[in-house]
């Protein structure tokens, strides 16, 4: 589920729509959890599908460590890449907002933690833009990636979580949202564990 | 899935959003078909989930004559009522138009057709002049009959219009709407 205070806007015939925020966001809220209305689909379930609905699927699921397709019901599905995201992942059920984010910013992710199925080009315009995004990519970046999603998330447990009550975790992320819950500190994993914890890796 | 001739747009500051078509829908268009994305939540479902839950549940679901909470993947799910609806059939698996939709008219159900909880219950301010005032689960048995007439009528229209949702609609469940209502 996508934050509240977040509208859907159509940017360009070239990148669809967006997810922008309607209200500040401050470092540290946690702007997207899987609910219980996400759709997870097995890969088999994604090929029977027909053909149109399909590549609905394909285009606007992310991909789990566990190969499974994770359709998200609401907005969130339209949350677009950026090199420079204003949201990072925690887990496997959060997304933490790295830096404020002010009422008409896009909400971005790194789909670099999303297993994409296939290279993607990217021409989202930031200064540190990689240009393609793949899988491999959190090989390299996975420490900037971690300390920015443990010093956000550290500064979240201060903060009002309108998505706690929603959110569907899994025993691995309970002691994250504990953490919310209480306000007491917890040891945030490294995005790299989450992706090696379900397939081997070279 | 809904009629790919239609738009998520806002409607008015006290009604919100709600779906317009783009483009002329002729009387008997099937405008939804209800599909392999959409969700399908039993009552157990229904009730093992949090109370938050529940207001997603009535903002967002429709109940299909089963017990069972049918959540639309796309913006199906932003249909308003309306007490005069242009459109119906959802407890079928599909919709129709029940009489031509004009470009920039907006599709609307009758809620009283779709099986509401009594926590449903809402006040309707959408100016039909059948406007009924308040919808509420009682409403329900008389608003299915009354629907039932009206989808009788425009079924034998289906072969007759365009329709670009045709081939997402089994055969066997258009039979078995046209059995339901004899």
């Amino acid at each position: 589920m996508i934050h509240p205070a977040t509208e859907l806007r159509f940017i360009s015939e070239e990148v669809g729509y967006g997810v922008f925020a309607t209200q500040r966001i401050p470092r540290g809220t946690i702007v997207w959890v899987l609910d219980a209305f996400d759709r997870v689909l097995t890969p088999e379930e994604v090929r029977q599908l027909p053909p149109v609905l399909r590549s609905v699927a394909e285009k606007y699921s992310y991909v789990t460590a566990e190969g499974m397709f994770v359709f998200c019901w609401d907005f969130g599905r339209y949350m677009n890449h950026s090199c420079a995201p204003a949201s990072s992942g925690v887990g496997e059920a959060f997304e933490v907002a790295i830096r404020d984010i002010e009422p008409g910013d896009e909400l971005t992710c790194e789909y670099g933690t999303l297993n994409l199925i296939e290279p993607l080009a990217c021409s989202c315009g930031a200064t540190e833009c990689r240009g393609v995004i793949s899988g491999d990519d959190v090989d390299r970046l996975y420490d900037r990636w971690d300390e920015e999603a443990r010093t956000s998330f550290r500064l979240g447990l201060r903060l009002p979580q309108p998505l706690l009550p929603y959110v569907k975790v899994g025993p691995r992320d309970q002691p994250l949202l504990d953490a919310l819950l209480t306000g007491s500190e917890v040891d945030v994993p490294s995005v790299r564990e989450y992706l090696l914890g379900a397939k081997p890796r070279p | 899935m809904i009629h790919p001739a239609t738009r998520l747009m806002a409607v008015d500051s006290a009604i919100g959003r709600g779906v317009l078509a783009t483009a002329f829908l002729p009387r008997g268009t099937i405008t939804w078909v209800r599909d392999a994305l959409d969700q399908t939540f039993t009552e157990a479902d229904t009730e093992a989930l949090p109370e938050c839950y529940q207001d997603l549940f009535d903002h967002w679901t429709f109940q299909d004559g089963t017990r069972r909470h049918v959540l639309c993947w796309d913006i199906g799910r932003f249909m308003n009522h309306s007490c005069d609806a242009n459109c119906g059939g959802s407890e079928l698996g599909f919709e129709v138009a029940l009489r031509d939709i004009e470009p920039g008219e907006e599709l609307t159900n009758d809620y009283a057709t779709m099986y509401m909880r009594p926590r449903e219950q809402f006040e309707c301010r959408c100016g039909a002049a059948s406007c009924r005032g308040v919808i509420s689960e009682a409403a329900t048995r008389f608003g299915v009959t009354v629907m039932q007439d009206r989808l009788r009528s425009v079924l034998p229209l289906l072969h007759v219009v365009d329709q670009p949702l045709r081939f997402l609609l089994p055969r066997e469940r258009l039979a078995a709407a046209k059995r339901r209502l004899g």
